[in-house]
């Protein structure tokens, strides 16, 4: 047996027993209320440390750290077969596909951490986007003091992030040094450590995902940082790398759409066929450019400002799916269901990882070597993050 | 040498060959002039038609390697539709020994509708008139697929003694011809199931996609180089953010257009069960993208975009025909929506 037909295997073995109730969301930012939010996320940690129990949670982590020393690429393709099922991996998306990949190449010496989220014992979020650092992120002003003894104090403001009101952990990105990409830290902090306070905020769509989290003389210990002192723009840079991966084409709700189209007898129509073959077609370009950003991981690369092409194109994909859904679903839009919340949806896959202008800037100067703006001030990634949003 | 090293040689050595040809004789001077024959010959001696016979190992990804790199340069208009006759008369039996040459293919053929031919019961000569048959001037031969209850049957004309004459075609680097068929001997190639048609019309399909492919490619790589030099207002206009978002725009459609049909030409080669589902996903993708790259470098490149001293017009036009093939972009939209 081939190592995907084991994996095949196991999944389909395993994973119906862990599998949601009710329909799969449209878009990751239906609304649920507490208790299912609350179920959701002990059965995403149920799965977690099955997964884990099975040898199936760490495919490209070293041996030594409880992994099987396989590809990065190995760990996608377990995302997209684990992608088959209604499974609540969500919920842990930041902790699995950021927070670890990071850890583990930055700071493999924090043990705990790494065998906590392994074992889903502890749900992360990931403090980058401030009110003044969106996608601007080298303008992050979240202030992290060190004292004579080595432990740290922070005092800053974070926003738009994603599970903050769960996690136990954060992975915090904050200035220790002067202004600008090269004064950054990243840190690991305990989310109950006194002064800090996270406040829910609610999304378009009226889910609430996504919080502020205010940071008040927060004291940390000597070992928080994550990978060197003032080299928080490099760990941060691997984390994004990390996130280009997580462009899926699961977002793309095809066979919803294609199914609620059928039930009002509108297949037959041409130009609907032709509407829904539209979206049909997309969903396939973002599987095959994702094959290829696998292809590009096993041959040793990393995805590459090409996941910015990507990007743009499953966010707008994801748009083109919320208008034929408002089309389709004609005055029954104005009922506060799964359709409408999709309708509204779309602008957090937009934003999120960076939005379209960023995106096309990041093309226009490392893919094209098109001439710079006049004053631009180029740092070169996207901030206001996925994980920060979905 | 795996098979990719084969294709990326192969490709290195289309780009000179495609290179070659564009520094011969401008675009404008080619549509003019008609087909080049030492393009012909210079694939020819690639192996390119050689790699469109069934053992030919990798073939079919060299053959669409090389459809693609010459929509690069709008060159060799013939190769798609050799490639797609000969693929044709293949799927239904073996390739009669005639002498080698462009072949023509009744198009869009059975594979878009019917055409209008009839074939008489007695001494199976055809009769019709083909209003559009692509390099129907130069080609030698014409394979015709006429459809039965049971799929459809596959047969080789000789054009030399029909009557042809040329189509004032739109876009002028793919001539055409109408082919008047009056009573012309026609051989039998095979017959195709319709499970056999599936596959033959997946094929056609990524074909075309590949031609998109390398036309988009172009287009694009021009507008960029036109922005990086054009100057206006004191800069260059690549550093304007209308513009470079504009290029943005269109490397998105190119890159995106690259993985589905490369994933799309892998499906077909290897015979998977959804390589019609890919096909038709990588065909009307890269026929709606094409058309949004080339009207964008035209725009581009400003006035001059809008003048025979600039390619862009080229791309636009064959990127305008390409989308109407096979059923058009809608039409294999919806295809895509109930296969």
């Amino acid at each position: 047996m081939t190592g995907d037909a084991a994996m095949v295997a196991w999944l389909r073995e395993n994973a119906p027993r862990f599998e949601a109730p009710g329909p799969r969301p449209l878009s990751p930012f239906e609304v649920v209320d507490e208790a299912e939010e609350s179920a959701l996320v002990a059965l995403a940690r149920r799965w977690q440390l099955h997964k884990f129990e099975a040898g199936w949670a760490a495919l490209s982590l070293p041996p030594s750290l409880g992994g099987r020393g396989m590809s990065r690429a190995d760990d996608v393709m377990f995302t997209d077969e684990e992608s088959r099922y209604h499974l609540p991996t969500h919920v842990l998306e930041v902790t699995t596909r950021m927070v670890l990949p990071t850890l583990v190449h930055w700071s493999p010496e924090k043990r705990a951490a790494i065998d906590g989220i392994l074992r889903g014992r502890d749900l992360w979020c990931q403090l980058f986007s401030e009110p003044e650092a969106g996608s601007d992120l080298a303008a992050v002003r979240t202030r992290a003091t060190r004292h004579d003894d080595g432990t740290w104090t922070v005092t800053g403001q974070k926003v738009w992030t994603s599970w903050a009101h769960l996690a136990q952990r954060g992975y915090l990105l904050a200035r220790t040094g002067s202004d600008g990409h090269g004064g950054l830290t990243a840190f690991e902090l305990d989310m109950a450590t006194p002064g800090v306070s996270v406040r829910r905020l609610r999304q378009a769509t009226g889910a609430s995902t996504f919080n502020e989290v205010f940071l008040d003389e927060v004291r940390l210990p000597a070992d928080a940082p994550i990978g060197p002192v003032g080299r928080g723009w490099a760990v941060a840079l691997t984390t994004l790398m990390n996130e280009r991966l997580a462009v899926g084409a699961d977002q793309i709700p095809y066979d919803d759409l294609r199914a609620e189209a059928a039930r009002r007898g509108l297949v037959a129509r041409p130009d609907v066929a032709a509407r829904l073959g539209a979206i049909r077609a997309r969903r396939i370009v973002v599987e095959q450019l994702r094959q290829q950003m696998v292809r590009s991981v096993r041959r040793g690369g990393d995805p590459g400002p090409e996941g910015s092409a990507a990007k743009l194109f499953l966010a707008e994909s994801v748009h083109e799916a919320a208008r034929f859904a408002r089309w389709l679903v004609g005055p029954d839009i104005v009922v506060d269901d799964r359709w409408s919340q999709l309708a509204i949806a779309w602008p957090g896959i937009k934003n999120a990882g960076g939005t379209d202008e960023v995106q096309k800037t990041v093309i226009a100067n490392r893919i094209l070597g098109l001439p710079k703006e006049q004053g631009e001030r180029w740092t070169p990634t996207t901030s206001n993050t996925r994980s920060e949003q979905s | 040498m795996d098979a990719d090293d084969v294709e990326h040689e192969v490709r290195a050595e289309l780009t000179r060959i495609v290179g070659a040809a564009r520094s011969r004789r401008s675009l404008r001077e080619r549509t003019e002039g008609g087909d080049d024959d030492a393009t012909r010959r210079q694939l020819g001696e690639l192996g390119i038609l050689d790699a469109l016979l069934p053992d030919a190992p990798g073939g079919l990804r060299l053959v669409l390697a090389a459809v693609e790199e010459v929509a690069v340069g709008l060159v060799a208009a013939d190769l798609l539709a050799s490639t797609l006759a000969v693929w044709t008369g293949l799927a239904a039996g073996p390739w009669p020994p005639i002498p080698p040459g462009p072949t023509a293919v009744a198009w869009p053929g059975f594979l878009a509708g019917p055409e209008p031919v009839r074939r008489a019961a007695g001494d199976g000569s055809v009769t019709g008139r083909l209003g559009y048959v692509p390099a129907g001037l130069s080609a030698t031969h014409l394979v015709l697929v006429l459809p039965d209850s049971a799929g459809a049957a596959v047969c080789l004309v000789a054009l030399d003694h029909t009557h042809r004459q040329p189509l004032a075609v739109a876009d002028p680097s793919r001539p055409a011809a109408v082919v008047e068929l009056r009573s012309a001997p026609a051989r039998d190639l095979g017959h195709l199931s319709t499970v056999e048609l599936d596959r033959l019309r997946a094929a056609w399909l990524v074909a075309v996609a590949a031609d998109c492919l390398g036309g988009m490619r172009a287009t694009h790589d021009a507008a960029v180089g036109y922005a990086r030099q054009r100057t206006a207002f004191g800069r260059p206009i690549g550093g304007f953010q209308a513009v470079r978002h504009r290029c943005a725009d269109m490397f998105v459609d190119v890159e995106t257009t690259r993985a589905v049909v490369r994933g799309a030409v892998a499906a077909v080669d290897a015979g998977d069960g959804d390589a019609l589902t890919l096909a038709l996903a990588a065909a009307s993708h890269a026929m709606d993208a094409f058309g949004r790259v080339a009207e964008s470098s035209i725009l581009v490149h400003g006035a001059l975009g809008f003048t025979y001293e600039c390619e862009a017009h080229f791309y636009a036009r064959r990127a305008y025909g390409n989308a109407a093939l096979l059923g058009g972009v809608d039409g294999l939209r919806a295809e895509l929506a109930t296969v």
